[in-house]
């Protein structure tokens, strides 16, 4: 069940009204209920998966609790415990490699037998990628290791746990959440606060516009470009590839804007995925910014357990290489995620390797870094190095990729920026000069973030007639404007893929 | 509880707000096509008499404007492009939650068919956004689209390409669809009319076909799906005590079309009601009543099968003559409007076929002064003179003018007037007069019928209706060597400077 569709319009009230309609004890069942319906929407088999990752993490929480129980037997204790963790990642990553990586491996294998003229021939796995398995398997190892670190009890409520797992606005796309946040949230449920449920409305109201206003329409542009590189090359790629990182983000962030709104009218704070990633000054601060749930995981689970920066440079500047190899990885079982994600590691690597001359540079120069002139220097220089990365990104592939590349910075015909030729790719002028309307709305949203204004409590600070207008005019600027209907394919997020 | 009151009225101000605006829109931004034609039948306070149902034969069939001219009948035609009988039904349906007519005209193509509703999407749209959401639209839709038939169609690959996902919501609540055309709003969105013509269609064109009559040594055994609601719009009818008569409108039908045809007399002979095969009547010229290959017919065509209904209706059923009904007063003004729009359809037109097709059968006066009369070797042209109850044979080298009155009721041929000046005819005497050098004028009994200029090419046509001059326009024309006329201009009276 998609965020954009009519079942959820009618399945998100409907879970609303009985949640606080019933007793409190046992209001974690419903939304539990409400989860697994939620979805097996997409594939009733497949939660047998999400069944099978809970019921493996919740046994090992269970388990590492007792074997920290236990006294004395320290190293041996220790050792078991450690076992306990390793079985539960395996266990889950093993289902993961299956349904994910599995024909990615095998074609891997072959090529490298091919290099020593053998041929191998695997059979292809016919195998249908569960929605949201990297998240899920992610939320539940992340509870493994908090036990294992002693951040947190083990739950022992099974029901409750399995929630923590499936709790549906974030079940398939984020953001990923820790144990420590939502579970405790999950065990104490809140009151019914209209505050609190406005504020959420004016959340998912967001997260709509960004989807279907910005996105889908943006996508529009971008698939028209993508799907024939050939007959628009240079300019026109170029252009494709600034909307597509407008694109991916109004996708992401919408999804999760809209899943911490949702969340937030049932009395659950989800953790924040964006702030404002695009106006980041460095590729560091943009990763800090950018899927902060999933940076954080892979900061707190392997770079940090790797040694992260405490072991000296070289090992600093690999592990942080590991880990962005490991994030392209994560998003997809493809060279081209690889090759982005290793791209964006290079990057913080050269960044840091660099430092000590930049700053040189700086100072021979006489530069003010908290000058507005720098700051909007660092901010567009890291946008083209983010950009360039997203081309291996959205590319079909490595190969495609690099033909685009080839055809940016090859073919010159700068003038479709000016003769009306950008209208011909899927949108018409209307649609494009509300597309760049809707991305000026969405700049002046994430200068306000940027500056610390929160614009939903400055319109919740209004006058009531201007908040019920404001309200409606959304509404129906969404409804009006959006891509949704009959005429349109209900377009998955993005993120739904990983 | 205050706080809970004014949250309460909170959330009801916004609700009803954003309602407000989202009815404004939807009416902003529906396709129009729907509205326009039912925007008469939803106008009307009072019963319709007559109600013709079917596919796109029968919107561009009837006329029901001449029907109310001619006989006095009120009526309404509901048929829908590529309409098949089950959607036909639901129409039906929906319209008798509205109206209660006393006689239910149907046209019986498609009883074969295994489909319930067009592949075209927007068809059904044009045949149904125009009802207000209702249990029978609701009934209507669902039906329609659990569709095995037309999703065999699908799967095999030979459905036209879907305009639309075909989904139930596109039609329940149109705005999910259309909310898309805001970029495409004209002032017609803002300002939507209706179209004069009661629910009818005039497509203006000639398209030469022929009609070819199938042996039918194998006969129909039963329908299909189409059958069965054909069956259930009788029986429903009859349930209901609105008279039923069926049809099969001419057009070039296949050899399994004519056993439908066959068959149908079947079903009418089973139910008891009248059944009017226009396939085996000689009624329509198939050389010149069509406007398209798809075998739709133009107003010429149009007009015969509209007169030819008028009179069997009158004869065959208790149908009142309204027009000097009061509370039907306003059918008067509506014939004006559509008058006017006819003549203003004629004064558009720059193909002499099409203008000479549209002359045909309407209240018109008609003047044509041949400063060339080649153009009367044209075949086509001759079979369209022949419309007009000309007597071909005359029309020659030394045809000047040629007179006809109320649309080919008379028709009078003048050969050599030029020379002579004047003429009997039996519309009466014709003089033609010259005015200085350059112009001249042409008058029947006294009464000026033609204004015309010296050293003019081609054809002159003037037109009236009653004492309206409608349209006074010279046709240009290159004459080929097979004797074809392929029109070159249209020349009206104001650009050419005629007096």
């Amino acid at each position: 069940m998609l965020f954009n569709s009519m079942q959820f319009l009618l399945f998100f009230p409907a879970v609303l009204l009985v949640y606080y309609i019933l007793p409190e004890k046992i209001r974690y069942l419903w939304l539990l209920a409400a989860s697994y319906f939620f979805y097996m929407c997409w594939n009733a088999q497949y939660a047998l998966l999400l069944l099978y990752t809970t019921a493996v993490t919740y046994c090992s929480g269970l388990l590492l609790a007792r074997c920290q129980g236990r006294r004395g037997r320290g190293a041996k204790k220790k050792g078991l415990r450690k076992c306990i963790v390793a079985g539960s990642v395996f266990l889950n990553l093993a289902v993961l490699f299956y349904f994910k990586y599995i024909n990615f491996a095998a074609e891997l294998l072959a090529q490298a037998f091919a290099n020593f003229d053998v041929d191998l021939r695997i059979p292809e796995f016919d195998v249908l990628l569960p929605v949201g398995i990297s998240f899920f398997t992610f939320q539940a190892l992340s509870y493994t290791i908090d036990v294992y670190r002693g951040d947190i009890y083990a739950e022992k409520n099974f029901f409750r746990y399995a929630l923590f797992v499936s709790f549906f606005p974030q079940l398939v796309a984020g953001p990923i959440e820790r144990s420590k946040n939502l579970l405790r949230q999950l065990a104490v449920p809140k009151k019914f606060s209209f505050e609190r449920a406005r504020e959420g409305l004016l959340q998912m109201l967001w997260g709509y516009f960004l989807k279907l206003v910005l996105a889908d329409r943006i996508a529009v542009f971008v698939d028209t470009v993508y799907a024939d590189t050939a007959a628009y090359p240079g300019v026109y790629l170029l252009a494709a590839t600034v909307l597509f990182a407008v694109q991916i983000y109004c996708d992401f962030a919408g999804y999760s804007t809209i899943a911490m709104g949702a969340a937030r009218i049932l009395g659950i704070e989800l953790m924040e995925n964006f702030n404002a990633p695009y106006l980041s000054t460095s590729v560091a601060q943009f990763w800090r910014n950018w899927h902060i749930s999933l940076t954080s995981w892979f900061k707190d689970y392997l770079y940090i357990p790797l040694g992260g920066s405490r072991k000296g440079a070289f090992r600093k500047y690999l592990n942080k290489l590991i880990v962005f190899l490991a994030s392209g990885l994560w998003h997809g079982a493809e060279v081209s995620f690889v090759v982005w994600g290793g791209l964006n590691g290079l990057y913080q690597v050269i960044g840091e390797a660099i430092k000590p001359v930049r700053d040189r540079l700086v100072s021979l120069f006489h530069l003010h870094r908290s000058s507005f002139g720098h700051k909007l220097l660092c901010t567009v220089f890291t946008f083209c190095l983010i950009d360039f990365s997203w081309i291996f990104f959205r590319a079909s592939d490595f190969a495609q990729a690099t033909e685009i590349i080839r055809s940016i910075f090859s073919v010159h015909n700068v003038w479709i920026l000016f003769d009306g030729s950008l209208y011909g790719c899927g949108l018409d002028r209307p649609n494009f000069w509300l597309m760049l309307a809707g991305i000026a709305v969405l700049a002046f949203a994430d200068f306000c973030r940027y500056r610390g204004i929160v614009v939903r409590d400055v319109i919740l600070r209004q006058d009531y007639w201007f908040r019920w207008l404001f309200l409606a005019l959304s509404v129906t600027a969404i409804l009006t404007f959006g891509i949704w209907g009959p005429n349109y394919d209900a377009a998955n997020f993005i993120y739904f893929q990983f | 509880m205050r706080k809970i009151l004014k949250r309460a009225v909170s959330c009801i101000a916004v609700l009803l707000l954003t309602a407000g605006m989202l009815v404004f829109l939807a009416d902003l931004t529906e396709r129009k096509a729907s509205r326009e034609k039912y925007a008469d039948f939803f106008a009307q306070e009072q019963d319709f008499d007559v109600l013709f149902m079917g596919s796109s034969h029968v919107i561009n069939a009837v006329y029901p404007m001449e029907l109310w001219n001619d006989h006095g009948i009120v009526s309404y035609n509901f048929g829908g492009h590529s309409n098949q009988l089950a959607t036909t039904y639901w129409v039906m349906k929906n319209a008798l939650d509205y109206t209660s007519p006393k006689l239910m005209v149907i046209d019986c193509m498609g009883i074969t068919s295994e489909r319930k509703s067009s592949d075209a999407f927007s068809m059904l749209h044009q045949s149904f956004d125009a009802f207000p959401l209702s249990a029978t639209k609701m009934r209507a839709v669902w039906d329609l689209l659990d569709d095995p038939g037309m999703d065999a169609l699908i799967d095999k690959g030979e459905a036209r390409d879907g305009d639309e996902t075909r989904t139930k919501l596109g039609l329940l609540w149109e705005f999910s669809v259309y909310h898309a055309r805001w970029n495409e709003l004209t002032q017609d969105d803002f300002e939507p009319s209706a179209t004069l013509e009661k629910g009818a269609e005039s497509r203006i064109g000639v398209y030469p076909t022929s009609y070819e009559h199938y042996d039918l040594y194998q006969k129909l055994e039963s329908g299909d799906v189409g059958e069965e609601y054909l069956r259930r719009m009788i029986e429903d009818c009859r349930a209901k005590g609105i008279d039923v008569l069926l049809l099969y409108l001419p057009f070039p039908a296949s050899a399994k079309q004519q056993q439908e045809a066959e068959y149908t007399e079947k079903l009418a002979l089973e139910y008891g009601v009248n059944y009017i095969n226009f396939l085996e009547e000689d009624l329509v010229d198939y050389g010149i009543d069509y406007f398209d290959a798809d075998s739709h017919v133009n107003p010429s065509g149009a007009r015969k099968i509209t007169e030819y209904l008028g009179r069997y209706i009158k004869e065959h059923y208790d149908i009142p003559d309204r027009r000097l009904d009061s509370a039907y007063g306003s059918w008067n003004e509506d014939y004006s409007a559509y008058t006017d729009m006819k003549d203003r359809n004629l004064a558009q037109q720059t193909s002499l076929y099409n203008y000479l097709m549209l002359l045909a059968g309407d209240d018109l006066d008609i003047a044509m002064d041949a400063y060339d009369p080649a153009v009367f070797q044209d075949a086509l042209v001759q079979k369209l003179m022949q419309n007009l109850h000309v007597d071909v044979q005359q029309l020659g080298e030394e045809t000047d003018v040629v007179l006809i009155h109320e649309g080919g009721e008379q028709a009078a041929v003048l050969n050599g007037l030029r020379d002579t000046g004047s003429a009997d005819t039996p519309l009466g005497t014709v003089h033609i007069r010259d005015m200085d050098e350059d112009s001249y004028r042409i008058f029947l009994d006294g009464l000026e019928v033609l204004q015309g200029r010296k050293g003019d090419r081609g054809l002159r046509i003037t037109v009236y209706r009653g004492d309206k001059l409608v349209d006074n326009v010279l046709f240009h024309y290159a004459i080929h060597t097979d004797g074809t006329a392929e029109n070159v201009s249209a020349i009206r009276e104001s650009e050419s400077g005629t007096p």
